[in-house]
């Protein structure tokens, strides 16, 4: 049932370093799930294995309790800081956010980590990925969360599973683009971040 | 004694090969002696021989199988397969062209028109009398006229005795050949009939039981394949009822285990979800706990850092140290003990021997205690749910290791089904062999007595008749070797001997009467070696024994009594030059025969040679000592066809006519050329 940790606090410090590389920072501890759900979603885009592929529907959007913690341990470790963290009350309930941000510490990590091949394609995924987010002009990834292909068509409190056996993002990418050619990885993603942002602002009809 | 047809007249109209702009058709009278067919190549020689063979054959032939050993099958004919063998020479088809004979057999007379398009007859005359004009109608009148016992008797008569034709269908070369003709020209009409009747029936139950024989031999062949395995049939019933059912209970366990697998899955889907939603829940209640003591550590350190204030809510909401990755919930009970007693959580001293005075925020301790409560019972839930998933979890990986070696001795056992099922017989296969046997070898058992009954009664009719056939035997042989002293050069006798055979492939052996040719040559020069085949003599010597041996049986056959026809196509193609004399001698006696009425009748091409004088009687030959009659002109244009004028003129003709014209005048009418 775990996945290795180091692998996962490897992954989200890349995360983190990517966000950084594009001026996403500091960003949301909220934002950091829904953006860390996405990126994993649209991992096999690039080929790439989906590390964290299971998650229940809630109402606050995606939520990881084990990225909770491995944020808690690199903040503990010293390698992000967080700012502003408060416990807040809705409607829903109590929910903790706050703002996290890679220090030069994490900085120094990520470029150890990416002394490893695998780790280096991970980081290249990670922040074109980031690139394609910033390119949406700043809107917030919540509601891109909500209209990705594997989380929109799944009830409150179901199962979204979007690991690579079940995963739909580079087949509903490349119905995207219906160029009689083969598009690239980056084109894909790009196009279909684009796609959710377009649903987010115009909702059906821009679908 | 039988009675040979013999052409009297002839008559062709309409027939484009034999028309031109001098005359129309042919019309030829044939009384007894030689007469003669002259032309040069390509001008119908061969059509006017087959336009006659044909008028009294029809349109039939000998099979296949039996154009090189008569009889070898039946006594039967089959449809001629050169039908349009006379309309393919002209260019329009034949249409309206007749031809007919009239033809002599002994003392009565047959009439037979038929169009040269398709052979049908047009017109049929027996004796004066018109008959109806029909093949049946005429085999039969044949059959009458000709005292034979068949039409195919009489086919066989003109095709091996009467007509030697281009094809030079041989006799003389082929035992069974041999005896049928004697069969046919020396048995009495009604042992004629019945031998050739037994004779086919033997042949027909023969091949029957061969075919039998085989279809039998064919099913026995399987029983052999199937008997051995019914000697263990139960055995290997019983082996294949036991790998049947192994196999079933192998696949029934991997059923079972399929399907166990499928609600472990379904178990730890639905856990894993439940665990999901622990954890979501368990978050949110520590946030809770978090939201009642915030206050607290807000008082406590007012200027706590975030990250110093992350790791005491981490602490307090037992959510773990993230400082030192402690997981565990109870890492924080210190902590949590001394905030609910008031204490201070950095060094534990109590309430009262604090310097702040200001009361903390008022924390609702009960609601903490509940939250705590609820955190603990979710935790142990969680715990619980990961426990049970870690135990499923490995219990499918047991089941589908289990899975993975079922799948050897399932395949293992499918393959084992398989062959047994292959060997078991197919129901009722075996039962359906042995009846089939039974009953086919009892009609195997009556193909064979019934070929043997047909055998001995054409056995008893050989022996009824053995007596006359070998007197008519030594009376050949003695004709033959006076013939052939007139055709070879070689002293070519006939000798008798005897085959053994069968009349089939299966059956009674018995023995016929044969005749051997033995000659001498240039390396036996002394006395006569037997020749066994046509292979062991020259193609023109071959021709010519053949030859001699039909003249000789025609000679026997008639007696003298009754005229007889032979006709000839080219015989200068084998002739030496220097037996034309003797040959055309030999020739003009045939015809000389019964009285003058047999008839020679010979396709010529024009040459040179003496041929065609000697035939028509214009030199004698060298030895001969009696005097020279030369026959009349008017005799002898009666005694020639002269296709120079009747036919169609070719190329070769019309470039060469004079020549071919002075050639022929040459030939025919020396005298009157010497004169002129």
């Amino acid at each position: 049932m775990e996945r290795p940790v180091l692998a996962r606090r490897a992954w989200l410090l890349l995360f983190m370093d990517a966000a950084e590389r594009n001026l996403i920072t500091p960003i949301k501890i909220s934002d950091v799930h829904r953006l860390v759900y996405l990126a994993n979603s649209t991992a096999p885009i690039f080929r790439l294995p989906v590390l964290e592929g299971y998650l229940v529907k809630n109402r606050r959007g995606p939520y990881f309790p084990s990225l909770s913690w491995d944020i808690g341990r690199l903040v503990g470790q010293g390698l992000i800081d967080p700012s502003e963290i408060e416990l807040t009350k809705d409607e829903i309930g109590t929910w903790l956010d706050g703002k996290i941000q890679l220090n030069t510490r994490g900085m120094a990590v990520c470029d150890r980590i990416c002394e490893y091949p695998f780790m280096k394609e991970v980081s290249a995924y990670l922040r074109e990925f980031m690139r394609a987010y910033a390119g949406l002009n700043g809107e917030s990834p919540a509601m891109l969360s909500d209209c990705d292909i594997h989380y929109d068509t799944v009830s409150f409190g179901l199962p979204v599973i979007t690991g690579s056996d079940h995963n739909l993002a580079n087949e509903a990418a490349e119905a995207l683009l219906l160029d009689y050619r083969v598009p690239t990885s980056r084109e894909k993603l790009h196009r279909y971040l684009r796609y959710l942002n377009y649903c987010e602002i115009g909702g059906e009809d821009a679908a | 004694m039988i009675n040979f047809p013999v052409i009297r007249r002839l008559w062709i109209e309409g027939y484009q090969v034999f028309d031109n702009e001098y005359s129309s058709g042919i019309e030829h009278v044939f009384d007894g002696g030689v007469h003669l067919i002259i032309g040069v190549n390509g001008l119908g020689k061969t059509t006017l021989l087959n336009i006659l063979y044909r008028l009294l054959t029809g349109p039939k032939d000998l099979r296949k199988s039996d154009k090189t050993s008569l009889a070898a099958t039946q006594h039967s004919l089959s449809k001629w397969r050169s039908t349009d063998y006379f309309r393919s020479r002209v260019a329009n088809d034949a249409k309206g062209s007749v031809a007919a004979v009239e033809a002599q057999f002994g003392g009565r007379k047959i009439y037979i028109k038929r169009a040269l398009r398709n052979l049908e007859i047009v017109k049929l005359v027996v004796d004066g009398q018109e008959r109806d004009a029909g093949e049946d109608e005429y085999t039969k009148a044949v059959e009458e006229l000709s005292g034979l016992s068949s039409f195919f008797d009489f086919f066989a008569l003109l095709r091996y005795l009467v007509f030697f034709l281009e094809d030079r269908a041989e006799l003389i070369w082929d035992t069974r050949s041999q005896f049928e003709m004697l069969r046919i020209l020396f048995y009495d009409k009604e042992s004629s009939i019945a031998a050739s009747t037994e004779y086919d029936t033997a042949q027909k139950k023969d091949s029957a039981y061969r075919n039998l024989h085989a279809a039998i031999k064919e099913r026995r062949d399987r029983l052999k394949l199937l008997e051995p395995r019914n000697d263990g049939e139960a055995e290997i019933i019983a082996q294949f009822e036991l790998a049947e059912k192994a196999l079933e209970g192998l696949r029934a366990k991997d059923d079972d285990l399929a399907q166990r697998h499928e609600d472990l899955r379904s178990s730890i889907d639905a856990r894993r979800l439940r665990r999901e939603k622990l954890a979501l829940e368990l978050e949110e209640a520590r946030f809770n706990y978090e939201y009642e003591q915030q206050g607290l550590f807000r008082g406590l350190f007012p200027d706590i850092t975030d990250a110093a204030e992350y790791v005491f809510r981490q602490l307090a909401s037992g959510g773990g140290c993230i400082v030192c990755g402690n997981h565990s919930p109870n890492v924080g009970a210190k902590l949590v003990e001394a905030v609910h007693q008031g204490k201070c959580p950095v060094c534990e001293s109590p309430k009262e021997r604090h310097e702040n005075i200001v009361p903390y925020t008022d924390v609702s301790i009960k609601r903490v205690e509940r939250l705590r409560e609820k955190i603990e019972e979710l935790e142990n839930d969680i715990n619980a749910q990961d426990e049970s998933i870690i135990d499923e979890d490995k219990e499918l990986r047991e089941l589908l290791v289990a899975r993975e070696q079922l799948i050897e001795p399932i395949n293992h056992h499918r393959r084992q089904v398989n062959l047994l099922r292959r060997r078991l017989p197919r129901e009722g296969e075996l039962q359906e062999t042995r009846n089939f046997i039974d009953l086919k070898e009892k009609e195997l058992f009556r193909f064979e007595r019934e070929r043997t009954e047909a055998e001995n009664n054409y056995l008893r009719i050989k022996e009824q008749n053995e007596k006359t056939l070998d007197d008519k035997i030594n009376r050949v042989i003695k004709s033959f070797n006076r013939i052939a002293e007139s055709l070879l050069a070689e002293r070519c006798e006939l000798a008798k001997s005897s085959v053994t055979r069968r009349i089939g492939e299966g059956g009674i052996n018995m023995e016929f009467p044969c005749f051997v040719v033995q000659m001498t040559s240039g390396v036996f020069s002394r006395f006569p070696q037997s020749r066994e085949n046509a292979a062991s003599v020259s193609e023109s010597q071959r021709e010519f024994i053949d030859l001699a041996f039909r003249m000789a049986l025609i000679e026997v056959a008639t007696e003298n009594t009754t005229p007889a026809m032979l006709v000839l196509e080219t015989p200068e193609a084998s002739l030496d030059s220097v037996f034309v004399a003797q040959a055309s001698a030999l020739f003009r006696e045939f015809s000389a025969g019964c009285g003058g009425t047999n008839l020679f009748l010979a396709s010529t091409n024009l040459n040179q040679g003496e041929l065609i004088p000697q035939m028509l009687g214009l030199h004698s030959p060298p030895t001969s000592n009696e005097e020279l009659i030369i026959p009349p002109v008017e005799e002898r244009k009666m005694r020639v066809i002269n296709l120079l004028e009747r036919a169609a003129p070719n190329a070769t003709y019309k470039a060469h006519k004079e020549h071919y014209d002075a050639l022929f005048r040459k030939a025919v009418f020396p005298d009157l050329e010497e004169q002129t």
